[in-house]
């Protein structure tokens, strides 16, 4: 255990002897850090933002205003006994334009312009239990023969059916492209910081080539004369991820405020058990590049 | 690895006495000489080879080694080098520049790896040593240079200290064995001054208290008194010569032909590469 307290002294004296280097590996640590972090912390709250997106999918049927009651019924009963369908409902001509004018208290004009006609037509909605699933119930409802009777226009009854076709899609490859450009940029930047640490541990070195010329001269083991190397850079990364977490801190309790002042539509807040995980993800992830950068380095440099 | 310390005295004391009858020179030596032959009168004459055998094993054996630098592959640094070094022995590596000198230290520490042979320090192997056992190698080994090798940024003091803690001595272990062995080496006046304030021999000193503080078995000095002036270097060899008296295995490469002559050890002569002398009592016998 002795030999920790030398080589923390060790690492300590280095960092003094090399500072500029040292606070240039830093940087670099906390720049690639802080960006890998923005975009953990981004990525969760696009996860959830998928998630609630998800949730509210529904596939809304419409039905022809002369369509029997009888014949609704029955269509709604076929309905319910699809697998993957949770909940079906009836929304009638009144209740479609209360919820319209509901959705438009801002521009009370258009339905004043309406003068009392009701042009929505009434729904079946239908509620799923497995979002991924929402086509093939679509297509299921759709070749419902007793719903053609009962659509809008029984020549072509898929256009009676909506449920946000091709968004849902979209919004997965979406995800999908954002996580191949951020994998991409974090092997970039994870690359990028372990060349710097490696010149800066490497510098190091140079700096002590004396020393440890001596101390293989005198019979110190390999992992004694590698002991400090490996701490400095350690430390390095340590202090460069922890500045990034703190960072990171920084930006969620004074820019994501503003940020959801800006977009009130949509919810940003994850929960703070997710931060944690990115915090001590990064700390991790910081030492461990510390140290195969430093290691890196000392392979070419301490041969036997 | 442990270098055997107990066989020193024994093969030495057999060297002596069956070297006895060559023409000493000296008065020491003759005055030896006058009680060696009143021993013989008694015992019966030595056989130096004999001797060796009932020994056991030398501590260094070279085997046919080889060693070829990738750079210059038809002309090989050391070629077909047998030879066995004993426990105790004091001997003298002499050569001109370029002559194996170094490669042969090199080889001894494994710095580097014989290209055909085989080293055998104290029954190991070292081509076929592990790395991680090399450092453990070095620790039974004492190594002096021509340039010191002294850290300039620390005292006497701690320039001994270092070679003890980074082998992971105590400080207990320091404090005793570093003011001993400054003392043994005559800079007991000096322990807190840095290696510039020193003269060429004390530094050199330093050096030798650092090889040996560690107390190695076999002490290796590549010219240690290349940088010093004559009376210097002939406290410098004193010093070895004590150091050898302790039962440490003294090895000096060396061109200084007027303390081999002087000497009267045993000395190896490389030229290009090949062993060409290996001589008991020997003296340098290059010409200049």
């Amino acid at each position: 255990m002795s030999s920790i307290g030398y080589f923390f002294k060790e690492s300590l004296q280095g960092f003094a002897r090399n500072l500029s280097t040292a606070l240039g590996s830093i940087i670099t640590i906390f720049l690639s850090l802080l960006i890998i972090g923005v975009f953990f912390v981004a990525g969760s709250m696009l996860n959830n933002l998928m998630r609630s997106v998800e949730s509210e999918v529904t596939i809304t049927a419409y039905v022809a205003d002369d369509a029997p009651q009888e014949e609704i019924q029955k269509v709604m009963g076929d309905i319910s006994q699809i697998g993957d369908v949770a909940e079906v409902s009836f929304t009638t001509k009144e209740q479609a334009l209360e919820n319209f004018s509901n959705s438009m208290t801002s521009n009370p004009e258009i339905i004043e312009q309406l003068d009392g006609t009701n042009p929505l037509p009434a729904s079946i909605d239908i509620e799923l239990t497995d979002p991924q699933a929402v086509q093939s119930v679509a297509e299921t409802v759709e070749g419902n023969p007793d719903y053609v009777k009962i659509s809008e226009d029984p020549e072509n009854p898929g256009d009676s059916i909506k449920y946000g076709q091709g968004t849902v899609e979209r919004l997965f490859q979406l995800t999908n492209y954002v996580r191949y450009i951020g994998i991409a940029l974090i092997v970039l930047l994870i690359f990028i910081a372990l060349v710097f640490i490696n010149n800066t541990i490497r510098l190091a070195i140079l700096a002590r080539r004396k020393e440890i010329a001596i101390m293989r001269l005198v019979g110190a083991s390999n992992g004694f004369i590698r002991g400090p190397f490996l701490m400095e850079g350690a430390l390095h990364a340590l202090i460069g991820s922890i500045l990034a977490v703190i960072v990171i801190q920084l930006l969620r309790m004074f820019a994501l405020p503003q940020l959801e002042n800006a977009i009130r539509f949509l919810d940003f807040s994850i929960p703070d058990s997710t931060y944690i995980v990115i915090y001590a993800g990064l700390v991790v992830a910081g030492i461990v590049i510390g140290l195969i950068g430093s290691a890196i380095a000392m392979r070419r440099y301490l041969k036997v | 690895m442990a270098i055997d310390r107990s066989r020193t005295a024994a093969p030495q004391g057999g060297r002596r006495a069956a070297h006895a009858g060559q023409a000493p020179s000296q008065g020491r030596a003759r005055n030896r000489a006058q009680i060696t032959n009143q021993l013989t009168q008694t015992l019966p004459e030595l056989d130096v080879e004999a001797t060796r055998a009932q020994l056991g094993q030398p501590v260094i054996t070279f085997d046919h080694v080889t060693k070829v630098y990738p750079a210059q592959p038809n002309k090989p640094a050391l070629s077909d080098v047998s030879l066995q070094i004993y426990a105790g022995e004091f001997l003298f590596l002499v050569g001109h520049s370029g002559s194996g000198k170094s490669t042969f230290i090199k080889l001894l520490t494994r710095e580097i790896k014989a290209t055909q042979g085989h080293i055998y320090v104290a029954d190991e192997e070292l081509s076929s040593m592990r790395n991680w056992r090399v450092p453990y190698l070095r620790r039974n080994i004492g190594c002096v240079f021509q340039d010191f090798k002294l850290l300039p940024s620390k005292t006497v003091f701690e320039n001994v200290a270092f070679a003890l803690e980074v082998i992971g001595k105590s400080k207990h272990v320091v404090k005793t064995q570093v003011p001993e062995v400054l003392r043994l080496v005559g800079l007991q006046e000096k322990f807190g001054k840095l290696p510039d304030q020193l003269s060429g021999g004390e530094q050199q000193r330093v050096s030798i208290a650092r090889a040996i503080v560690n107390r190695p078995p076999l002490l290796i000095c590549d010219e240690p008194t290349g940088n010093l002036d004559p009376q210097t270097s002939r406290g410098i060899m004193d010093l070895l010569e004590r150091i050898n008296r302790t039962g440490t295995t003294v090895l000096v490469a060396t061109h200084d032909r007027e303390m081999v002559d002087n000497m009267r050890r045993r000395v190896i002569a490389l030229e290009r590469g090949r062993l060409t002398r290996d001589q008991d009592r020997g003296v340098y016998g290059f010409d200049v």
